[in-house]
C-alpha cells in the first residue's frame, strides 16, 4: 500500500514536496534528512541534485539520493 | 593571596557557517578570516578573551573549532574540533546555534549537552531570524536544554557582554552555577531514546563506567557511542591498555557491544546509528514545537532563485570562468594607473629624493646607490605590486562572502570528475588564487584520503598570489598591449596542467573513484564593504609585510653577496661573484628553454624563488642592475607629485576606456613601466618565446618552501617529494618544449627526445610509487587520546 507511493529520491520531480520516508545512511540523517522530513529538490544533473530541508540547502550526489526512500507530499 | 591559575579555556564550537570566527573575532578582538561557505576554519585558533577585566587572575583562551553537523567525524577538520572537545576538556563550551536552521543547529546540541560539559548555547543571527518572523521563548528554551541560552548576533556584536559575564562565572569544578540566572553550566537533560536502547546503555554502563571516568567522559555517552559503533570510541577501548590491561577482558566488552547493537538490529530493524538520530531529532521537535512562538516555514528564497539560474548547466560553467576572467582583467587592468602612479610618485620620493638627501650629506657614491637604488628602489618595487595583489583578493574576498564559493563545487563537479577529483576540491583550488598554504590545509574538509592527496598535488598548478607580481613585471614589460590577456592565458595554462596531470595520476598513482560529497550551500549575502575590505585588508597586509621582507631582504643579500668577488676569470677577465659563478654553473641546464649563458640571473631569481615566489623580482631587482646613474638634477617632491597625478588621471581613463571597450589596446598604460632594471632584463632575453618558456617554468616549478612544508606535513614526505620532483621536472619539460616548437633547430630534436624521456621517467615515479590512500592520515595537530597525554 505505502510502497506504491515511494520513490528513491534519485527520481524526484524537481519543485515538488517530498517526505523522507527511510534514509538508511547516519551521516545524511544527521544533517537533518530523517525519516519525516519534508524535502524540495532544485536542481539536479547526472552527478548530483540540490536539495532544500527546511532552512539548509545541500549538493547531495544521485548515489546518496537512490538509496533515500521518499514519499510526494501533496 | 593571588595565586595565578592555569588558563581558562573556552571552546566555540558549532555548524559550519554559524558564524564561531565572527564570534571567535568579536570575543577576541582578532580578526581571523571568515567566509560565508563550510570550511573557511579547518584547524583550531586560539586567543585570549579581549577584557579589561581580569578573570580571577586567569588568562581566558578561546578556541575557534572547524564546524560540525554532529559528535561523528567524516574529515580531518571534523576530527579535530571533536577531538578537542572530548580530549581537551575545556572548562566552557559555547555553542553556536545559527538560529535561522535551528532543527538541524539543535542536533550537535543534543549531543553536545549528554557530554555533561559546562555549556551555554548561542542563538547567532537573532537579528535576522526575528526579521523572518521567529520568535523564541528563552525560558522556555534554557529549560529544555538545561544550560544557559544567549541570544547574540556575533556580526553586530550583539549579546557580547552576557557571554563574557557567563564566562566569568563558570568555575571548575566547585561552581557550575550560573550565580546571576541561578541555572546550570551541566546540563542533566535526558533525551527519550528508544527504551530498547536505554536498556542496552544500563546493561554496558557498569562495564564502560571506569574508562569513562578516568578520560573525564559521561558514562551514558560513552555508552550510546558503542552502540553508535563509533570508531573513536571503539579506538580507545581497543587502545587503553592501561585501563582494562588484559586483551580478554577488552574483547569481551567490545563483543558485549555487539551483541547489544545485533539484538538492537533486531528488536527495531533499523541501524543502532539511525534510531539514536531519529530519538534526538524527535526531541529536536518537539523542542521546537514549544518553544518558537511563530514556526520557521520553508519557502522559496531569494538564494534559491539566483540558484536556478547560475545553478543551470548552460549557465554555471560560462558564469564561473567570465568570473574568472573579470578577475583578471579588472585586476591587470585597473591596477595599471596605481602601479604607474607609485612607480612615479614613490620612485622619485625613495630613490630620486633621497639619493639627493644622501648626497647632501656626503655619503660615499657606493652606500648611496646601495641606500637608495637598493633599499629604495626595493621599497618601490614592493608597492608597485600592491594594486594587482590587491584587486585580486578584493575580487577573491567578494566571492567568498557571497557565498558563490560552495556554488563552484555543484558546477564543477561533472569536470573535477573527470579529472578524478570530487566537486568539493575546486574549492582549496579556488583558495589557491591567493596562496598554496591556505589551499592545502583546505583539503582538510574534503572526507576521502585520496582527494585528499590528489587535491595537494593539483593545488600548485594555480597560480598564488606570490608569483602575480612576476607575472605583472614580465606581461607589463614584454607584452604591454595585451598584459591581462597574456597572465589570464597563464592561469588557463596551469589549469590545462593540473587536468593533464590529474589524468596521468588517476590512472598511476591515485587509482580508484573520487568520493561523493555532500556539501551545504550557504544563502547569498550581498557582501558588506566593510567584510571584504577588512578580509582584502588581512590579505594584503600579509602580503606586504611577507613580500617586503622578502623583497628587501633578497635585494639585500645578493647585491652584498654580489658585491664581492670571489675570483676573476681567466677567460673574460671579468670579476666572479659567488652568484655569478653559481648562477653560471646551473645556467646550462636552462639552456633548452632558451635561457642564454649570459643570462645568469635568471637562473638565480629561480633558486631564490623557491624560498618565496615574489622574491624572484627582488632578485631581478638586485641582479639586473649593471649601471647606475646617481640622480644629480633638481628635485622637487611638489613636481615629482604632479607628474604622477597627471599619469595616473591619464592612465585611468585609458584603463576605463579598455574595461568598457575590452579589445582596445592598453598600450598607454605600460610606457611608463621601464626602469634601468626592466631595460637591462630586456636586453637579457632576447625575444618573447625566451620569455614565455620562461614564465612557463615559474608557473609550473616547485612551490615555495612554505607550501613544500606544509604538503610535508598534510601529505607526508613521499608525496611532498614526489610533488617537489615532479613539478620542477615538468616546468623544465614544458619550458623546453614551447621554446624548441617556437623556435625550431635541428638541436631541438635531440631536445624533444630529452623532454619525452623525461616525461616517461616520471610516468614511471608514478607509476612505482606506492602512496598509502587506504586509510585517513592524521596531521600533526590531531591529538589522540594516548596512555602518555591521558597521564598529563
Amino acid at each position: 500500500m505505502i510502497n506504491e507511493n515511494l520513490i528513491p529520491l534519485s527520481k524526484a520531480v524537481i519543485n515538488c514536496k517530498y517526505k523522507i520516508v527511510d534514509n538508511p545512511n547516519q551521516k545524511y540523517f544527521e544533517l537533518g534528512l530523517y525519516n519525516g522530513s519534508e524535502i524540495n529538490v532544485f536542481k539536479t544533473n547526472d552527478r548530483n541534485l540540490v536539495i532544500a530541508v527546511g532552512a539548509s540547502r545541500y549538493i547531495l550526489p544521485q548515489k546518496v539520493a537512490k538509496d533515500i526512500m521518499v514519499m510526494k507530499v501533496e | 593571596m593571588n595565586v595565578a591559575k592555569k588558563n581558562k579555556i573556552i571552546a566555540l564550537t558549532g555548524n559550519p557557517n554559524s558564524g564561531k570566527t565572527t564570534l571567535f573575532n568579536a570575543l577576541t578582538g582578532t580578526n581571523q578570516r571568515i567566509g560565508n561557505w563550510p570550511g573557511v576554519t579547518v584547524e583550531k585558533k586560539t586567543g585570549f578573551l579581549n577584557t579589561v577585566k581580569s578573570i580571577s587572575n586567569q588568562q581566558v583562551e578561546i578556541v575557534d573549532l572547524p564546524g560540525i553537523y554532529s559528535l561523528t567525524s567524516y574529515s580531518i577538520d571534523e576530527e579535530i574540533a571533536r577531538s578537542f572537545i572530548i580530549n581537551e576538556t575545556p572548562d566552557l563550551i559555547i555553542n553556536i546555534v545559527d538560529v535561522t536552521n535551528l532543527e538541524r543547529n539543535l542536533y550537535l546540541t543534543t549531543q553536545l549537552l549528554q557530554l555533561r560539559k559546562p555549556m551555554i548555547v548561542c542563538l547567532n543571527m537573532m537579528d535576522l531570524a526575528e526579521k523572518m518572523g521567529t520568535k523564541i521563548d528563552l525560558k522556555l528554551f534554557e529549560g529544555f536544554l538545561g544550560c544557559p541560552v544567549v541570544p547574540i548576533s556575533a556580526l553586530k556584536k550583539a549579546g557580547i557582554e552576557e557571554i563574557k559575564h557567563h564566562i566569568e562565572n563558570v568555575e571548575l569544578p566547585d561552581c557550575l552555577i550560573d550565580t546571576k540566572n541561578k541555572s546550570c553550566y551541566v546540563s542533566d537533560v535526558k533525551i527519550p531514546y528508544d527504551e530498547f536502547i536505554v536498556k542496552e546503555i544500563d546493561a554496558l554502563i557498569p562495564d564502560i563506567n571506569g574508562i569513562a571516568i578516568k578520560l573525564s567522559l559521561d558514562p551514558f555517552w560513552f555508552a550510546l557511542k558503542m552502540l553508535e559503533n563509533d570508531p573513536f570510541v571503539i579506538k580507545l577501548v581497543n587502545d587503553f591498555t592501561e585501563l582494562i590491561p588484559n586483551r580478554q577482558t577488552r574483547d569481551i566488552l567490545l563483543e558485549k557491544a555487539e551483541q547489544a547493537i545485533n539484538r538492537l538490529h533486531r528488536h527495531t530493524k533499523m541501524q543502532v546509528g539511525i534510531l539514536i538520530a531519529d530519538g534526538r531529532y524527535s526531541y529536536i521537535k518537539g523542542i521546537c514545537r514549544e518553544i518558537l512562538k511563530k514556526q520557521q516555514t520553508d519557502k522559496i528564497t531569494i538564494s534559491d532563485k539566483i540558484d536556478k539560474v547560475l545553478l543551470h548547466p548552460f549557465v554555471g560553467i560560462p558564469f564561473f570562468m567570465i568570473v574568472i576572467y573579470l578577475k583578471f582583467m579588472f585586476s591587470i587592468t585597473l591596477s595599471g594607473p596605481f602601479i604607474d602612479f607609485i612607480d612615479i610618485f614613490f620612485g622619485g620620493l625613495f630613490i630620486d629624493g633621497f639619493s639627493v638627501l644622501l648626497t647632501n650629506i656626503n655619503l660615499p657614491e657606493w652606500l648611496i646607490i646601495f641606500l637608495a637604488d637598493g633599499i629604495g628602489g626595493g621599497i618601490t618595487t614592493v608597492m608597485t605590486f600592491i594594486p594587482p595583489i590587491f584587486f585580486i583578493f578584493l575580487v577573491l574576498s567578494f566571492l567568498e562572502e557571497s557565498g558563490y564559493m560552495a556554488r563552484v563545487a555543484f558546477i564543477m563537479d561533472k569536470f573535477m570528475h573527470w579529472l578524478g577529483l570530487s566537486g568539493k576540491s575546486i574549492i582549496p583550488m579556488v583558495v589557491g588564487f591567493g596562496c598554496t598554504v591556505p589551499a592545502i590545509m583546505a583539503t582538510r574538509t574534503l572526507e576521502n584520503k585520496r582527494d585528499r592527496l590528489m587535491t595537494i598535488m593539483l593545488v600548485p598548478f594555480i597560480s598564488c598570489g606570490a608569483k602575480i607580481p612576476v607575472y605583472v613585471m614580465f606581461a607589463m614589460l614584454f607584452f604591454p598591449e595585451k598584459a591581462g590577456l597574456v597572465i589570464f592565458l597563464l592561469y588557463l595554462t596551469g589549469f590545462f596542467l593540473a587536468i593533464i596531470t590529474g589524468q596521468i595520476i588517476k590512472r598511476l598513482a591515485f587509482k580508484g573513484e573520487p568520493s561523493e560529497f555532500v556539501m551545504e550551500l550557504p544563502a547569498y549575502h550581498l557582501p558588506t564593504f566593510n567584510g571584504v575590505f577588512l578580509h582584502t585588508w588581512q590579505r594584503l597586509k600579509g602580503f606586504i609585510s611577507r613580500a617586503g621582507k622578502t623583497i628587501l631582504i633578497v635585494i639585500i643579500l645578493l647585491t652584498m653577496i654580489n658585491a664581492v668577488p670571489i675570483r676573476t676569470n681567466p677567460y673574460t677577465g671579468e670579476n666572479d661573484t659567488i652568484l655569478t659563478y653559481v648562477g653560471k654553473a646551473i645556467t646550462p641546464v636552462f639552456i633548452p628553454m632558451g635561457i642564454e649563458k649570459d643570462n645568469w640571473q635568471a637562473t638565480v631569481s629561480l633558486v631564490v624563488g623557491l624560498f618565496a615566489k615574489e622574491a624572484i623580482v627582488g632578485s631581478f631587482e638586485a641582479l639586473y642592475i649593471t649601471e647606475i646613474d646617481t640622480f644629480d638634477g633638481d628635485w622637487s617632491i611638489s613636481e615629482v607629485y604632479v607628474e604622477a597625478k597627471d599619469t595616473f588621471l591619464e592612465d585611468m581613463g585609458v584603463a576605463l576606456q579598455s574595461i568598457i571597450y575590452p579589445f582596445k589596446s592598453i598600450d598607454d598604460l605600460a610606457e611608463e613601466y621601464e626602469n634601468d632594471m626592466l631595460i637591462n632584463q630586456k636586453r637579457q632575453f632576447k625575444n618573447i618565446h625566451q620569455v614565455i618558456a620562461y614564465l612557463l617554468f615559474i608557473l609550473i616549478y616547485a612551490p615555495c618552501v612554505a607550501a613544500i612544508a606544509v604538503a610535508y606535513k598534510e601529505a607526508g614526505r613521499k608525496l611532498a617529494t614526489v610533488q617537489l620532483v615532479y613539478l620542477t621536472i615538468l616546468a623544465w619539460i614544458v619550458a623546453t618544449i614551447y621554446y624548441n616548437i617556437a623556435v625550431f633547430t635541428a638541436l631541438s630534436i635531440i631536445w624533444f627526445c630529452i623532454a619525452g624521456i623525461a616525461f616517461a621517467g616520471l610516468l614511471v615515479m608514478f607509476d612505482k610509487i606506492k602512496i598509502d590512500i587506504s586509510s585517513e592520515i592524521k596531521p600533526n595537530s590531531i591529538a589522540f587520546p594516548t596512555e602518555k597525554n591521558m597521564e598529563e
